[in-house]
């Protein structure tokens, strides 16, 4: 027997090796991480990581001896180049690695902004990246955010927390309108300028030059390092995808034998970029690989920590038209309804308690 | 005189380099990419920013004289 070869050593990678050998796997089972660290908790960076809070090593998912004593052979800094369906390989440094079933857990990697890469421009999405955007934040430094999702306001957070003068540039009308409706944005908004954080909405950027952001309209924003977080794309291109590998609610592809779960699977349908999400879909994969296929089809969870509030989403707010709102800035319950008066999601900011009532009427909803 | 003893966790070590920045002379990359001492010990003072700077805290510096962790 070939085994199993895992391609990508985040969250999804790590977990789907860690389900196969506790469910009793007997085969070989290879991780291969294009990174060269083991795996980490991804949402740590903007946050504990990022805050010189935690090092690298108090990250990891596992102590770094862990995945030799469970017999996976964790193999890193070798990004896969190629797969080869037909001979049942990937092609590694030259060498091929033989598999009998295929796990693609390749994540996603952040978006960039055409033409904006000078000096000072950072993404975050690797502890490499962490690594130097962290070293560019000092009291004092003058920290530009673009894009007002939830990983530009966690990192305005820690960088505000740090002493940085941050200043946050985002091309809608409102904060996270997308996701959470442009009045649960505002409210977050008035609670991050509260914050001596500079938020500036409906923002067209002209060019970014080393050290200055210059405006549609004219005005120029000096830095000393732009975050740009506007979002991340599935790296599902070795299977020949742009937008995603579509899967069924086991993690199945259309390949015979190759799955894929995590960031970069269109998964039973929908691509959810969340913790949870890629925990149970990886966990799927590995029951399907066992022989007890186990379909996964939780509501999508995450939460944020951002400026004192923590912020829990449970379902996804798609297609909602009324938004009922209680609270304010300190703590609230945001609950997303269709034209029906389904609940579709339940955004609750410093309100742990009420978690698990969203979970349950949002699976009993489904 | 020696003043700094150092050890690298070499099984946390992934290669970053930030200690070959801060002191290219105590540490280099070896052939894996991983973190290696030129030096057991040094009295350069830099070696504790190095520690400080590597991202999975691989590495200790312990005063050569009393054993004790140095920061």
């Amino acid at each position: 027997m070939s085994g199993v070869v895992i391609v990508g050593a985040g969250l999804a990678g790590a977990r789907c090796a860690e389900t196969l050998r506790a469910g009793g796997y007997d085969d070989p089972v290879t991780v291969v991480g294009g990174e060269r660290v083991a795996p980490y908790e991804r949402p740590a960076l903007s946050k504990q990581f990022l805050a010189g809070e935690k090092a690298g090593h108090e990250i990891l998912l596992r102590p770094s001896g862990w995945w030799a004593e469970h017999d996976i052979d964790l193999r890193l800094g070798e990004p896969v180049e190629r797969v080869d369906l037909d001979r049942k390989v990937v092609e590694i440094h030259g060498q091929e690695l033989p598999w009998s079933n295929l796990v693609i857990a390749t994540g996603a990697r952040a978006r960039r902004l055409p033409g904006v890469g000078c000096e000072g421009v950072h993404v975050l999405r690797t502890l490499g990246d962490a690594v130097a955007l962290r070293s560019s934040i000092r009291p004092g430094t003058k920290l530009v955010v673009v894009g007002a999702g939830f990983v530009g306001a966690e990192v305005a957070s820690t960088a505000a927390g740090l002493g940085a003068h941050v200043t946050i540039l985002e091309a809608e009308t409102a904060p996270l309108a997308r996701v959470a409706g442009a009045e649960v944005g505002l409210t977050l908004a008035e609670r991050w300028r509260k914050q001596e954080v500079v938020v500036r909405l409906g923002i067209r950027i002209q060019s970014v030059a080393p050290g200055r952001v210059e405006l549609e309209g004219g005005d120029v924003v000096p830095f000393d390092a732009l975050l740009v977080a506007v979002g991340a794309e599935p790296a599902s291109e070795l299977l020949g995808h742009s937008g995603g590998i579509p899967t069924d609610a086991c993690g199945r592809t259309e390949h015979p034998g190759v799955f894929a779960c995590g960031d970069v699977a269109v998964f039973g349908g929908r691509r959810v970029e969340h913790w949870t999400s890629a925990s149970g879909q990886a966990a799927a994969v590995a029951a399907t690989i066992l022989g007890r296929p186990t379909p996964y089809l939780d509501a999508p969870y995450f939460w944020s920590d951002q400026f004192g509030l923590r912020l829990q989403m449970v379902g996804t707010t798609a297609g909602w038209r009324h938004l009922e709102l209680d609270g304010g800035s300190d703590s609230f319950r945001a609950r997303y309804v269709d034209d029906d008066g389904r609940t579709l999601a339940v955004l609750l900011a410093n309100r742990p308690r009420e978690v698990g009532a969203a979970r349950r009427e949002l699976a009993s909803a489904a | 005189m020696t003043t700094y003893r150092i050890e690298i966790d070499r099984s946390l070590c992934s290669g970053f380099g930030s200690c070959v920045e801060e002191v290219p002379g105590v540490f280099a990359l070896d052939g894996d990419g991983l973190a290696t001492l030129l030096v057991t010990g040094t009295d350069d003072e830099a070696v504790l920013d190095a520690a400080g700077s590597c991202p999975m805290g691989a590495i200790t510096v312990f005063e050569a004289e009393t054993g004790e962790e140095a920061s």
